[in-house]
């Protein structure tokens, strides 16, 4: 929910805001069915609110205990809605689990904005851009949702997300947290994106790469590929990934799925970039990426093979 | 709603009306403890940074009424003894010009110092990426920084 | 405290040194405000050209907690900007977005929101234009009083042209631009009001507290007030905090209200109504003889001035002219026009014009030297100026280290290329550049009346010794170096001197501090006032009946005992007396000595990105003798961390219909902790005798350099000139593409 009107006009301060700290999942419903916004670290929501005065009416969801858990298992991980990305960062397990949403998470913002800053924030949000989307996209990610009546489902982070600060999410849903795929044997993820400084900085391009080897350690046996910040929403390159699949991992067939990537973006030109410069740098970090997820796949492995 | 929280060590009870503002004005304004700056309000300069239980945030994107029991520390807070230290490297090594982001950055070094598996896995110029400092290059900062530890 | 409370002056802050900055004790003006105060905010155009049609206030009225409101018609008869007064408080014509329309006055920040949101504004849409090239094409003058929209005209020509073009054989030649980029500084505009019965104080970061004493005095006194400005710490301004009409505001509202004001910007706000550095465009040529003499230069400036007039013309003629000073040229030829725009204000910014002219000239000076087969380095030095010469702009150069800085650079670039092979590939490619700059310590032409410097000593009753200087702290050490100074020659102890700074109630009138004037006037009055107050208190201590060489310290204490020390008082000055105020066309010796620099860096660039990584920089300078080595290396490294911004991230960027798309430090791209390069700064000490203790100054020559300087190690790595500033990643990348140095998998689609 990005800012409807251009907020340069009225002077940025943030309105005092209705709080509300509901002990449970049951009270934080009847707060959404009754058009109160969510808060979770509010590293978005209380810019936005600030530059255009409203939301005024927000319920946090942080004092709810079961929104707090962090369940990680040998084959798939569960991060509630109220975990933060320090949290995500600092655990060994969940960045052996899936170390490419590691790569998206410790990358956002600063140590400050990362200890307050959730990850279903970063996914609600839903910015073309966000950092830990194309990794989760990866990782195969569902969203869990609950609805006021008390409905539960999982949608899959792909059909979640549905444009620049739209998502599924119906009036009064909300949700509890995201549950992804770790990675199983001979398989590695990785994340990078491009920005201009070192930190505290946008995407203007990135991509999230996860691979897996056939038995014989050379043959690629599964890939996913997805990008952000070069459409409306992050995007796989499903037809780039299966060029890599059934094939040892060659320069030139790297290369070609760079390409294939850069051809299948639908980036924009705005004041951060062209469009024709997103798609090069979607073209780099593909191989770069690539590199890192077949680095942690089968350590020791070199994109490029002596001739 | 009631919210109390423990501001550098003493306990302080919320007035309603701050409830639902930022921590950073609760700081200021309420209760006068101006060595926390804003700079920007939005999360990108780092000179609101106080320590909530000992982790830095940005006070300019923190509700108060979201603290409640919690323990907050602002540059005022910080034991002597570290202010001394502090201050004596700033000087020795030329890490303040204007000052207006030396707070922020004063917490952080407290936080360093106090140490944590973050803080020993990175360079401190990935654990203050949060900071800005329009002045002094940081070079100085860093040195300064890095004699602390 | 309002008009009721007893009219005594609150004692002036005495500005923070290091010690209290860094345990958080500095108070600036914001932390100055008690609960209770007035606040002030504006309703801002959001239209880049248009005539406010009506204003409707009532609404905004009736909301509860909204105490007043001011327009336009409050403030018709006063303009701001004392080059050119074009500024209105509030305008009936807007000229950029966030232009000020109409101020509201509240008792809380909710009140005085809902107040803006409730004004009601009605605007007839004006063609805009946003760049100098729309401004002098639009058929509607953006001020009445210039038709083409060109506010002020420059033109130098120096030597014999005909002659001077005759003997050159080789000539380059460039159009370049740099952008407008905000200063940035931490600390967003505030002001506060004080109110004293018919006294009114204002409260704000600025670096020349006496001029807005003068200036906004006049008007109050029009309102039958008196005014008085108080400078406390300033969290940074690098050229940003002078007038600004966000004071005039305040200070109607509090002569109105009879309450205290205050106002601090938002950040947003502050960057969509600060100021940028003057954006350029710069056509340049040079020529030289085949055996690297450097003959002629010609120079054609547009720049945009943006709405209204800062020191956009002092910057312009900077930019024409003072960079020519570097050289021994035999004729120059310098036009330049700045030219409004629907953008907003510009202002200086460190470095006036220079480091805009440097991009330009540095990169031909290395272009000339590529097609003359000789050394970048040996051919700026077989050129430079030299100590005694007066230049063909007037400039009687002093000390001059230029031949020192270059020798050191080239030691390093030599050095560095030995001890670290660079692993050049298909994909990294790594160069070095140097360039060099020049600098004026002050500017005589600034204010044609004086350009001098006072300071006062005296003992308070408890034998402190009490510095009141007119000069400011804006974060360069001033108090350190004033206090140094005259602990030194006093031979007292720093603990028992106190410093009084930018206080116009209490303090000699001083300038204020810009063009990197402050330590070298201040110091040198500094060093005028110690010796006379040795004199002074010689004689006290032969009146006590003490010998006239008691040590200075034991007089003071003397002086409590006998409780004399209201006697101990003396004002120092400065006024070099060999400056001259220029002419029109920028010429004369405009200040009492100059600066030199030469900087040189190690740049990677990454063909598949186009990013710069800058690798290693080193900057080295002629600032006399060093008085604070510590000091001045953060002033070279913060400078050329500012520069390195300029060089390659910052700039203001406006959509078409003159919005400003990146008001914040996100997007602005200001360097953070990790973008931190590695400098090393090197003095190449001179003995300036004007100068205090041999002493120039380092505030603003580190940033001169530094865009050039990177772009000709861009240049060294890949073949592709920078004509263009920021350069970001992708304008660097474009301009691999378009040299076809990318590998052929990696060019543009
Ligand atoms: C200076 C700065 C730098 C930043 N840098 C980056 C960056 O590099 N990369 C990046 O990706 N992001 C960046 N961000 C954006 C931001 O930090 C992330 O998007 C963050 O993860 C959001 O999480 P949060 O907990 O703070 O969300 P909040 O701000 O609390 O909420 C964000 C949105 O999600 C909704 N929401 C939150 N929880 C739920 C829930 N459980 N159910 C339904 N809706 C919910 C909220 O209502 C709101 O609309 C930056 C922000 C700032 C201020
Ligand atoms: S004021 Fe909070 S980060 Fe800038
Ligand atoms: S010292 Fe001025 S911002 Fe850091």
């Amino acid at each position: 929910m990005p800012p409807a009107k251009s907020p340069a006009l009225r002077p940025s301060h943030l309105p005092p805001v209705e709080l509300y700290r509901p002990a449970d999942l049951g009270e934080l419903l009847a707060h959404a069915a009754d058009g109160v916004h969510l808060l979770a670290g509010g590293t978005d929501l209380v810019v936005w609110a600030s530059q255009c005065g409203e939301p005024r009416r927000l319920a946090w969801i942080g004092s709810i205990d079961q929104l707090q858990t962090l369940d990680i298992t040998s084959d798939r991980a569960h991060i509630g809605a109220a975990v933060t990305l320090s949290r995500i960062v600092r655990s060994g397990q969940f960045r052996s689990l899936a170390p490419a949403v590691v790569d998206g998470a410790a990358v956002v913002g600063s140590v400050q904005l990362r200890n307050q800053a959730t990850l279903v924030g970063n996914v609600c949000t839903a910015s073309p851009g966000g950092d830990t989307i194309p990794a989760l996209h990866v990782h195969d990610a569902a969203l869990d949702i609950v609805s006021a009546a008390g409905d539960r489902r999982s949608v899959k982070i792909s059909d979640f997300v549905h444009g620049p600060g739209q998502t599924g999410l119906n009036t009064g849903e909300v949700v509890t947290g995201v549950t992804l795929r770790g990675l199983g044997q001979r398989e590695g993820s990785a994340f990078s994106r491009f920005t201009q400084r070192n930190a505290l900085d946008l995407a203007i391009a990135s991509v999230a790469a996860c691979l897996s080897f056939e038995s014989d350690g050379r043959t690629v046996a599964r890939a996913h590929l997805s990008m952000g910040a070069v459409g409306p929403t992050v995007l796989d390159a499903d037809e780039a990934a299966r060029s890599l699949v059934g094939h040892p991992l060659e320069p030139a067939r790297l290369r070609n799925c760079a390409d294939l990537t850069a051809e299948c973006c639908r980036p924009i030109t705005d004041h951060r970039a062209s469009a024709d410069y997103r798609r090069q740098l979607v073209r780099t970090l593909t191989m770069d990426v690539v590199d890192a997820a077949a680095e942690r796949a089968i350590p020791g492995w070199l994109a490029v093979e002596a001739p | 709603m009631q919210v109390t929280l423990r501001v550098n060590g003493k306990l302080s009870e919320v007035p309603p009306s701050f409830i639902g503002r930022r921590l950073l004005d609760y700081l200021r304004a309420e209760l006068g403890l101006t060595g926390v700056k804003e700079g920007c309000g939005e999360g990108d300069c780092g000179a609101c940074t106080v320590l909530v239980e000992g982790q830095p945030m940005c006070s300019c994107l923190l509700l108060t009424g979201v603290l409640d029991g919690r323990e907050i520390t602002t540059i005022e807070g910080l034991p002597e003894t570290f202010l001394a230290q502090f201050s004596a490297a700033c000087a020795e090594y030329g890490a303040v010009q204007c000052g207006y982001c030396t707070p922020g950055i004063a917490v952080m070094a407290a936080w360093l110092q106090a140490g944590g598996s973050e803080v020993s896995a990175q360079p401190i110029t990935k654990l203050l990426e949060g900071n800005l400092c329009r002045c002094t290059g940081y070079q100085q900062i860093i040195e300064a920084l890095s004699a602390l530890q | 405290m309002t008009g009721e409370q007893p009219a005594t002056s609150s004692p002036a802050p005495a500005a923070a040194g290091v010690p209290d900055r860094a345990r958080g004790l500095a108070r600036y003006t914001a932390d100055l405000i008690p609960p209770g105060t007035v606040l002030v905010g504006l309703a801002r155009s959001p239209y880049a050209h248009a005539r406010v049609s009506s204003i409707d206030i009532q609404a905004a009225l009736k909301i509860p907690g909204v105490l007043a409101a001011l327009t336009p018609a409050d403030f018709d008869d006063i303009a701001l900007g004392h080059q050119g007064a074009d500024e209105p408080v509030l305008t009936r014509v807007a000229r950029y977005v966030g232009d000020g329309i109409v101020a509201v006055a509240a008792s809380d920040q909710d009140a005085l929101l809902r107040g803006i949101e409730a004004l009601h504004i009605d605007y007839e849409i004006l063609p805009h234009a946003c760049s100098v090239d729309d401004a002098l094409a639009l058929d509607q003058p953006l001020h009445p009083a210039f038709l083409d929209n060109v506010a002020r005209r420059f033109s130098a020509e120096r030597g014999d042209w005909e002659a001077a073009q005759k003997r050159v054989s080789t000539w380059v030649e460039g159009t370049f631009q740099t952008q407008a980029v905000p200063h940035a500084y931490l600390e967003p505009r505030a002001t506060l009001v004080r109110v004293y019965d018919d006294r009114l104080e204002l409260v704000t970061g600025t670096h020349f507290p006496s001029v807005l004493a003068e200036t906004y005095g006049e008007i109050v006194a029009g309102w039958g007030a008196r005014l008085e400005v108080v400078t406390p710490d300033i969290g940074g301004s690098f050229g940003a905090k002078w007038e600004h009409p966000t004071h005039l505001v305040c200070l109607a509202f509090a002569h109105r209200l009879r309450r205290d004001v205050a106002m601090v910007l938002p950040r947003r706000d502050d960057m969509i109504s600060g100021r940028t550095r003057v954006a350029m465009r710069i056509q340049m040529r040079i020529g030289a003889t085949d055996d690297g003499e450097l003959i002629a230069k010609e120079t054609m400036i547009w720049a945009d001035n943006g709405a209204y007039t800062g020191h956009g013309p002092s910057v312009t003629l900077a930019a024409a002219i003072r960079m020519d000073n570097l050289y021994r040229f035999s004729a120059l030829n310098a036009q330049a026009q700045l030219i409004y725009t629907n953008n907003v204000p510009s202002e200086c910014f460190r470095g006036f014009g220079s480091p805009q002219s440097a991009f330009a000239q540095e990169q031909l000076i290395d272009e000339l030297a590529e097609q003359l087969r000789i050394d970048p380095i040996e051919l700026r030095r077989r050129n430079a100026v030299q100590p005694g010469d007066t230049t063909l702009h007037g400039w009687q150069v002093g000390s001059c280290g230029f031949n020192d800085c270059l020798d050191a650079i080239k030691d390093r670039i030599q050095t560095h290329r030995r001890e670290n092979p660079m692993a050049t590939s298909d994909r990294y490619r790594f160069g070095y550049g140097i360039a060099g700059a020049t600098h004026a310590i002050s500017n005589r032409g600034y204010d044609h009346r004086f350009d001098r410097d006072m300071m006062s000593l005296a003992v308070e009753p408890n034998g402190v010794l009490r510095i009141e200087s007119g000069e400011v702290e804006i974060g360069c050490g001033t108090v350190d170096l004033f206090a140094g100074i005259v602990a030194d020659h006093l031979e007292l102890d720093r603990e028992r001197i106190r410093l009084v700074l930018g206080d116009t109630a209490t303090v000699p009138h001083g300038l204020g501090c810009f063009a990197s004037r402050t330590a070298f006037f201040g110091g040198r009055a500094a060093l005028d006032a110690s010796r006379r107050f040795a004199q002074l208190c010689g004689r006290l201590a032969i009146d006590i009946g003490l010998p006239a060489d008691t040590a200075i310290a034991s007089v003071i204490e003397a002086a409590v005992t006998a409780n004399r020390t209201m006697e101990l008082r003396v004002t120092g000055s400065y006024e070099p007396d060999h400056v001259t105020v220029p002419d029109e066309s920028g010429y004369g010796n405009i200040s009492p000595a100059y600066t030199y620099a030469t900087h040189g860096c190690c740049v990677r660039v990454d063909t598949a990105t186009g990013l710069t990584t800058v690798v290693c920089y080193w900057a080295a300078h002629d600032t006399g003798q060093v008085l604070n080595p510590q000091r001045a290396r953060g002033q070279v490294v913060g400078g050329v961390v500012q520069g390195l911004g300029f060089a390659l991230a910052e700039t203001t960027l406006v959509d078409d219909r003159g919005h400003m798309q990146n008001p914040g430090y996100l997007d602005d791209r200001v360097a953070t902790f990790a973008d931190a390069v590695p400098i090393e700064c090197i003095f190449t000490p001179t003995f300036e005798k004007e100068g205090p203790r041999g002493a120039k100054t380092i505030a603003e020559p580190p940033i001169i350099p530094v865009a050039a300087c990177v772009a000709n190690a861009i240049y060294d790595a890949t073949g592709a000139r920078q004509w263009r500033l920021p350069m970001t990643p992708e304008w660097v990348w474009r301009s691999l593409c378009a040299k076809g140095v990318l590998a052929p998998d990696r060019t543009a689609d």
